[in-house]
């Protein structure tokens, strides 16, 4: 029985050396997604286009425009007039953010009078309008912080006694864990490598038993006393090796290409990687049972690994925020088991007692799926 | 009931339909250890539906086949480490090499390493595939394939040799060179069920049964085939059971 196995491993390792195919799959389609998404999903933004309504024109005003644009985030796309001219700005897409500000601004921060600053956000994207907004909210804080600690400060000069600390505002100082520089990769790139794992590990075994139906080989195994179990077993475990130096290579190459750290322990990230790979591997297989063609196996591959993985898992829509159904299908999504861990342990540095139940459901899906492979095997050509 | 020892392989009332179509109808026959018995008809007739039956690739509808003892048509899983088989369409991995071909075959049928190699050597010097032994066997011509089938069918000395349509498209010398192997097999005991429609081949087996429409409409030796219909050659008791014929050549 075990001589049978290593019968088809050994097989199934030549396929693999002679079939450049494979190999492409493993190599090169990794290396060209992980540039095209890695560099393409980027939610960083920089250089918002800012619309400025200046109706006070005093040094205050234009200091707090100034202030935008020394932050980097905006750069300066018009001034407006009035809130008509602005509006037209949003119009022809020249503006994501307009800046109004009053008249009486600058003696309101001296403590004349509230006059309210206006910020009108571009809506129709709503990501980029709460980011912009985000951002401008920021700014405005503090600047107008600054403005009423200097009107503080006068008024206790003309009393000549203490006012005391009553009344003097928060400052904030967010401080960013895991992630200081807010880089959209280092949160984007290792659910990549997830999808990309996912992928590649289903694509290489979808094929390998439909294969053998088109070929005719299959017909010269079913009359052999090779089992099913030995079959699914011989051709898994190669793959499973090649998959695992695939994940390596993928993990480093994302890894050393966006500059995500790896703080936590390799052995911890490998073995859930392995993990990871064998639930792909047995579901790449599993179609492969299914179906009668090989180009009908890569395609199934594709669509219920890719898309799953790409809009069920986390990745980057929350999926507390869909449908109950979906909820229910991404439960069953691998990668929504370990795209926690593979952020978990890159950036956070966490190890295995945080992740145990996410990997003990990858095993039970690697066996379950085994299980019904060997099942949906048929001995027989009927 | 289990058939008596000198019989290899032994069919009763084996039939086997697809949804309405009746593929092998009612066949019952015996063929003899160490017998070439050949299955003769035209395409569709059921000669391959037949032999997928005995090997336990397909389920009989209806019936028993008897296989080395063993009833295939209950149990077909204790039937295969005893018995050969080449397929009609070439079905071997065309990326691996000849040697790398007999090595997996031998390793699924549990060959030991020193066995294995030995019939390894014994099987190039047969087929006389000793230097080819390193090729690709997608770059092997027609007839090294077809040695190669048969040779990797043989590696683990089965007692029972099932061959279905083992000579198309090759040549004539190579045919006949093929059908030398085979006849040294039975002559060292070797039960075989060959399935062809080459009139000339059908004169190198012990026995004949001609299918026609998933029935066995006769069966004999050659000689006693043409005897009963009274004609001189194979053809011509060919066209008259089989009918048209159209296929025959």
């Amino acid at each position: 029985m075990i001589g049978r196995t290593i019968a088809v491993m050994a097989k199934e390792f030549r396929h693999i050396v002679r079939d450049s195919r494979s190999l492409m799959i493993i190599f090169i389609m990794p290396v060209v997604m992980t540039f095209l998404y890695g560099y393409a999903m980027n939610f960083d933004i920089k250089d918002i286009p800012l619309g400025v309504v200046d109706q006070d024109s005093t040094p205050a005003s234009r200091e707090l425009t100034t202030s935008f644009l020394a932050s980097g985030q905006f750069v300066l796309a018009g001034r407006y007039r009035d809130m008509g001219d602005a509006e037209e700005g949003f119009s022809f897409r020249e503006t994501v953010l307009t800046l109004v500000i009053p008249r009486g601004f600058s003696r309101s921060l001296d403590g004349g009078p509230e006059r309210p600053l206006g910020l009108l956000v571009d809506g129709s994207d709503p990501n980029t309008a709460s980011l912009a907004l985000g951002y401008a909210q920021g700014i405005i804080s503090r600047v107008t912080i600054e403005g009423s600690m200097n009107a503080l400060s006068v008024v206790r000069d003309r009393s000549g006694s203490a006012v005391g600390w009553e009344g003097l505002p928060i400052e904030l100082h967010p401080r960013f864990w895991y992630n200081p520089e807010q880089k959209s990769s280092h949160f984007i790139v290792p659910a990549l490598i997830a999808v990309i794992l996912m992928m590649a590990s289903a694509l290489l075994t979808s094929a390998t038993v439909v294969r053998e139906k088109e070929t005719g080989t299959l017909e010269q195994l079913l009359v052999s006393p090779v089992r099913p179990g030995e079959l699914i077993v011989g051709k898994l475990l190669p793959y499973g090796v090649l998959a695992m130096a695939d994940g390596a290579f993928i993990l480093f190459f994302g890894a050393m290409v966006f500059g995500v750290p790896i703080r936590g322990s390799l052995l911890v990230l490998f073995g859930f990687t392995g993990l990871y790979i064998m639930a792909a591997l047995t579901i790449g297989l599993l179609i492969s049972t299914l179906v009668d063609q090989q180009r009908v196996a890569m395609f199934g591959a594709m669509l219920v690994t890719v898309l799953p993985a790409f809009m069920l898992s986390n990745f980057i829509f929350p999926v507390k925020s869909m449908p109950v159904f979906l909820q229910l299908i991404s439960r069953v999504v691998p990668a929504t088991y370990y795209i926690p861990i593979v952020r978990g342990v890159l950036l956070k540095g966490v190890g295995a007692d945080v992740f145990w139940e996410n990997g003990l459901f990858l095993l039970a899906l690697t066996v379950i799926l085994t299980v019904v492979s060997i099942a949906r095997f048929k001995p027989r050509l009927d | 009931m289990t058939p008596p020892e000198t019989i290899a392989i032994e069919t009763r009332e084996l039939t086997r339909t697809f949804r309405r179509f009746i593929a092998v109808d009612s066949v019952s026959l015996q063929v003899r250890k160490g017998e070439i018995f050949g299955l003769l008809g035209a395409n569709g007739a059921g000669k391959t539906t037949t032999i997928r039956m005995l090997t336990g690739l397909l389920k009989p509808s209806r019936g028993e086949a008897w296989v080395a003892g063993i009833p295939v048509h209950s149990s077909p899983e204790k039937v295969k480490h005893r018995l050969g088989y080449m397929s009609q369409r070439f079905s071997l991995y065309e990326d691996l090499t000849v040697a790398e071909n007999l090595t997996f075959f031998g390793g699924v049928y549990g060959l030991r390493r020193p066995d294995l190699r030995r019939r390894k050597e014994a099987l190039l010097d047969l087929f006389d595939l000793k230097d080819m032994a390193d090729r690709i066997t997608s770059s092997l011509p027609t007839g090294h394939r077809q040695r190669l089938a048969l040779a990797s069918a043989l590696v683990h000395e089965p007692p029972l040799l099932f061959l279905d349509e083992p000579t198309g498209g090759i040549d004539p010398v190579a045919r006949r060179t093929f059908w030398r192997v085979i006849s040294d097999l039975a002559s060292a005991g070797v039960t075989v069920m060959v399935t062809t429609h080459y009139m000339d081949e059908a004169e190198y087996c012990h026995r004949l049964g001609i299918m026609r429409d998933g029935r066995i409409v006769a069966v004999g030796s050659p000689d006693e085939l043409r005897n009963t219909h009274q004609v001189a050659t194979m053809e011509e008791v060919f066209l008259n059971v089989a009918g048209t014929g159209e296929d025959a050549s």
